[in-house]
């Protein structure tokens, strides 16, 4: 269950630019086996700006930088970018190339996004128990005393969804 | 011996991992789905950096027995106190203390341009270690370390320790911080305490049974180090171990 190319960005009282997803649907008790594992993975995960915290919420569209970190506000986990806060090399230096030529044996760019998962397991046993649609928000967190790096759009990244394993 | 035109200097193996080289490997293709040599070379490659930089070190003192403590960041210490005194305190023997300010002198001709504008963090080619800590309350606590350890398969383990160290970076660094910022933060001297706890951790997952690497990472080369995987993974033949238990002295 994934939602591609989607980014819905919402700016909330603190000027914090909050990723949420459209619904998705996933029925924990229609599954044909259980699950001993499950996942939120977010794909192509942009690093090339500042550090932050995603803090991840399941049915919690409003959360923000202030909310608890508790399951009963949503919260199942974070995940953490280690940031490159910009570029500079000269013209094109932090141009990712599209495709890699079969015969280019050198390292990956270093500003090719990442993967990041959020392990969710025991959350969505709980969570799951009573509906089958969820809303992923993730909530940029800078520690920073003016909030001014959380006024921006840092969240950037290709697809999320929520992956169960047998 | 800091010059980072010596390659025996401190600015010049910190210049390894962010500005100029580049060569650092963090989150590389994390994804099953792709298949890339450079899949989860975030451990083996920062023990490599580790043991040069040690080398170096040893060198430089004429002490083969010098190493890089770990900074134990779950510790209660680290709980009270935020960044070891070692590490915070300005002043050593009334001398100033380089663990806690140290003055980085960035090659010439790096456009900061980009890094200001992104971040409206102040920036120059020349600048003293600058840290902006978070409350220690929100440091990883023992349990989390446990869970990572928990996790058999590498990938899993490899991305969740990873995690942990993204997550101290921007601890440590906070807004404008060098240790926030992949370019700059090996400049930090405590960036060395902190990826020898990481290095730490990585050890005492392979001590568990069943832990092991995938096999196809063995050959994968460690850049710019003569290094590839298989031959950083046992660290008795890098001349090295970590304690398992440990006392803390207050400095």
């Amino acid at each position: 269950m994934s939602e591609k190319k989607s980014k819905t960005v919402k700016e909330n009282s603190q000027g914090l630019k909050t990723y949420v997803s459209k619904e998705l649907f996933l029925d924990i008790n229609k599954l044909e086996n259980d699950f001993k594992r499950a996942d939120i993975e977010i794909h192509n995960v942009d690093h090339s700006g500042p550090s932050y915290e995603g803090r991840v919420f399941l049915n919690n569209p409003k959360a923000d930088q202030k909310t608890k970190l508790t399951l009963d506000k949503g919260y199942v986990g974070s995940y953490h970018i280690f940031g490159h806060g910009g570029c500079y090399g000269d013209l094109g230096h932090c141009d990712i190339p599209k495709e890699r030529e079969k015969y280019d044996l050198r390292p990956s760019h270093h500003l090719k996004p990442q993967y990041k998962r959020v392990i969710i397991t025991d959350a969505l046993r709980k969570l799951g128990k009573n509906t089958n649609k969820f809303i992923i928000s993730i909530v940029p967190f800078v520690p920073d005393k003016t909030s001014e790096s959380n006024s921006r759009d840092i969240i950037k990244f290709d697809k999320i969804g929520i992956v169960t394993y047998d | 011996m800091m010059s980072i035109n010596d390659n025996r200097g401190f600015m010049y193996q910190a210049g390894i991992h962010g500005i100029p080289q580049n060569k650092c490997k963090h989150g590389e293709a994390n994804d099953p789905t792709i298949s890339d040599p450079n899949f989860r070379l975030f451990l083996p490659w920062h023990r490599a950096y580790l043991y040069w930089f040690e080398k170096y070190l040893q060198d430089a003192l004429k002490d083969s027995t010098i190493t890089v403590p770990w900074w134990d960041w779950t510790s209660d210490a680290s709980k009270s106190q935020g960044i070891p005194k070692a590490y915070s305190d300005a002043k050593v023997n009334r001398n100033p203390n380089p663990l806690y300010s140290f003055h980085v002198i960035l090659p010439d001709g790096v456009n900061l341009d980009d890094f200001i504008q992104q971040t409206g963090c102040p920036k120059s080619e020349a600048y003293d270690t600058h840290r902006e800590p978070g409350s220690p309350s929100l440091l990883p606590k023992p349990k989390d370390v446990e869970t990572v350890l928990n996790l058999t398969e590498y990938g899993d383990f490899s991305d969740g320790l990873e995690d942990i160290h993204n997550q101290i970076h921007g601890w440590v660094g906070g807004k404008c911080g060098d240790m926030s910022y992949v370019p700059f933060a090996a400049y930090d001297p405590i960036f060395w305490s902190h990826h020898v706890m990481i290095d730490r951790i990585f050890w005492l997952w392979q001590l568990r049974p069943n832990h092991s690497l995938p096999l196809y990472l063995n050959n994968a080369v460690l850049d710019p180090f003569n290094l590839t995987v298989k031959q950083v993974l046992d660290i008795y033949s890098l001349g090295y171990d970590y304690a398992s238990q440990q006392v803390l002295v207050e400095m």
